[in-house]
């Protein structure tokens, strides 16, 4: 009887180990997809994670954009048992209003990222948080935010990087993406019971943080160029404006101050995002006489002392009537840049073989992008050499030209005749390996002799002590340049406009050995009195007065010129 | 009585003799065993260590970031220009005072 019945209590117990044997069996083989997908629903979780990104550095190695650590809190608001008390706790460590964080915990179930941007220091409060109110479904993960500790200097040059992708979206975060790295990556982790972050399946151990640039911009020199514009752009109330400063010599670009500007760590706020000195192009005008001259200077050798009839203001070219801003009747060639006569400069281009003067101005860069900057504008210069065409060429209308090709191109008379590639990243540092790759400057091609742009500085050194840009006369530091005004051409009118101009200034200083070439420009500035005469002698060349000597004080370059 | 004794004395020794042969055994693997146990317990510690001190390099790496971002902001023109005045009383410079000693 007991031998019976101890077989049978074994029998029950082997049936009941082999139910259990195949079940395993039958999980580990048939179901065993299905199960695998419901484990890794349960405890594998996706995070999008933006990577570090390389800082940026001006010229003097201040920090323009750095990458720093942060956290990402998020919640499954599905399974936090008390929303309100949640929303309550995390307001106060995150300083995020209660509504906030509660809007978002009820109109999510599943996975909702409630900040984005948690400083570090804060992973401990909120840890003790979630171990406090035993709500396991709230979340902390590694995050990188990029940070433009300099906020708006420099804003539309250095761009920004996108918030939701992590890449530079616009200007120079947006150009050297492939150096600067950054960047989504997506990771994968397994929760533990509590959702805590238990395993992470894919690391961030073999991703490339990215390399360091150093651009030439100076960040001191960028800080005057953009107060004394928000001066003038305040006075004025221009569409745009912008002064560009470039390192002759090198092509450096050491300050472009941009008018509308944007902060790149709020730049979701701004609707207009462009960099006007690159993306833009506009009639350069008067900006285009020196090159005329200088063409005829080394075709013919023109006599500086040579006089021409300016026609007291008009000239007809192809029956097309062309006007000065002033009547002049003689004037020497010298004159006809320091007052700039429209008609004298017509005489002297149409005296050139219009191609060789196309091609002066090919060779100077119009025409063509100088590739520095995302989205840059080439300019309009097309060859057409009817009279009233090279007539127009020479009074820089109905051609359009970048305002970084105008430094390029007057740079090229301050440092002797080279036209040189603008450069704007001086450095690549390889944090990793500590190789530094230095960019050098580079030459394009010689464009003029020195002889003749020591003839044009002497000319353009006139245009600012009495010419046209005698308001911009300084007293410690010689500039020579030239002023420029372009009509608007009037969409509602179809014609030119008598009431909306650029207004230009181009020159370097100081005149003897230059070391910066300044670009000056307004777009449409407004008049400060009713018979205010708009041009780039009255509204741009007022500007160096604010900006050259501090400049040169900054950078403690003694006066050339006896403070009389 | 004797005999029981006897046999049981030499089951004793019988048992100590094959104690004995497998005692050099016995003790190399307790020792193998203790030091497994060491090496183990010193192997947690050490691992614990790198990890611990892997964090405390990641934190100060990203208070270096944080202080380098709170340098910048700190010597940037605006907070400079702002600070002097404001703090220090300094003036623009104003240009009609400025002499320079050019010739010397």
């Amino acid at each position: 009887m007991n031998e019976s019945r101890v077989i049978f209590v074994s029998f029950l117990f082997i049936i009941g180990f082999l139910i259990v044997i195949f079940r395993l069996i039958d999980l580990q083989t048939r179901d065993k997809e299905i199960l695998e997908e419901l484990i890794k629903r349960q405890y594998i979780r996706e995070e999008k994670v933006i990577l570090p990104r390389g800082t940026i550095y001006d010229s003097n190695e201040n920090i323009l954009a750095i990458s720093i650590p942060k956290l990402t809190i998020f919640a499954i608001p599905k399974y936090i048992k008390n929303k309100e008390k949640v929303s309550e706790e995390l307001s106060k460590i995150l300083k995020i209003s209660k509504a906030t964080i509660l809007r978002k915990l009820k109109r999510h179930k599943g996975y909702v990222v409630i900040s984005d941007n948690v400083d570090k220091s804060l992973k401990k409060e909120i840890e003790a948080l979630r171990y406090r109110l035993k709500e396991w479904n709230i979340g902390i993960l590694d995050n990188s935010k990029r940070f433009y500790p300099f906020n708006e200097l420099g804003g539309s040059t250095i761009g920004f990087v996108n918030k939701i992708t992590g890449r530079g979206a616009e200007g120079l975060e947006y150009k050297y993406n492939s150096i600067l790295g950054g960047g989504l990556k997506k990771i994968r982790f397994i929760a533990d019971a509590t959702g805590k972050p238990l395993h992470i399946i894919d690391t961030l151990d073999n991703i490339s943080q990215g390399k360091d640039i150093v651009l030439t911009i100076d960040s001191n020199i960028q800080y005057i160029a953009e107060e004394v514009l928000n001066k003038y752009v305040k006075l004025r109330k221009p569409k745009g404006a912008l002064i560009l400063i470039v390192d002759p010599n090198t092509g450096d670009i050491v300050a472009n101050a941009t008018y509308p500007n944007y902060n790149p760590n709020k730049y979701w706020k701004y609707k207009i995002r462009k960099n006007i000195t690159f993306q833009n192009a506009y009639e350069p005008g008067s900006l285009a006489k020196p090159f005329v001259l200088a063409k005829a200077i080394e075709s013919r050798n023109i006599d500086l002392e040579k006089k021409y009839f300016c026609e007291w203001g008009k000239i007809k070219i192809d029956n097309v009537k062309i006007k000065d801003h002033t009547p002049f009747g003689e004037l020497t060639v010298r004159d006809i840049i320091v007052y700039s006569s429209n008609v004298g400069i017509i005489k002297i281009a149409l005296e050139e073989n219009p191609k060789e003067l196309y091609d002066l101005f090919f060779k100077l860069g119009f025409g063509k992008s100088t590739g520095t900057f995302p989205g840059e504008a080439s300019g309009k210069l097309r060859r057409e050499y009817q009279p009233v065409n090279v007539a127009y060429l020479s009074i820089g209308q109905s051609w359009t030209a970048s305002p970084i090709q105008i430094a390029m191109a007057y740079s090229s008379i301050a440092n002797g005749g080279l036209l040189l590639k603008p450069r704007i990243l001086k450095k690549v540092i390889d944090k990793e390996t500590g190789k530094i790759e230095e960019l050098k400057p580079v030459v394009i091609r010689r464009v003029f002799k020195k002889e003749t742009t020591d003839i044009l500085k002497g000319i353009l050194l006139d245009v600012v002590e009495k010419g046209t840009a005698k308001r911009g006369k300084l007293r410690f530091y010689t500039v020579a340049g030239k002023t420029g005004t372009a009509q608007k051409y009037d969409k509602e009118l179809k014609r030119l406009s008598t009431e909306k101009y650029y207004t230009w200034f181009a020159g370097f200083f100081p005149v003897i050995k230059p070391k910066y070439t300044i670009v000056i420009l307004f777009d449409e500035p407004q008049k400060l009195y009713e018979e205010e005469k708009i041009g780039g002698g009255s509204v741009s060349a007022p500007i160096l007065k604010d900006l050259v000597d501090r400049i040169m004080f900054y950078k403690k370059i003694k006066p050339d010129k006896g403070s009389d | 009585m004797m005999v029981r004794i006897k046999e049981r004395l030499f089951e004793i020794k019988l048992e100590i003799k094959l104690f004995l042969r497998f005692l050099p055994l016995s003790v190399i693997l307790l020792v193998m065993g203790g030091f497994l146990i060491i090496y183990n317990t010193h192997y947690i510690k050490v691992d614990n260590e790198i990890i611990r001190t892997s964090q405390n390099i990641l934190t100060i790496q990203e208070s270096i970031l944080n202080l380098k971002k709170e340098k910048s902001k700190l010597i940037s023109p605006k907070n400079i220009e702002s600070r002097a005045k404001e703090e220090l009383n300094m003036v623009n410079v104003n240009l009609e005072k400025v002499r320079f000693l050019v010739n010397e």
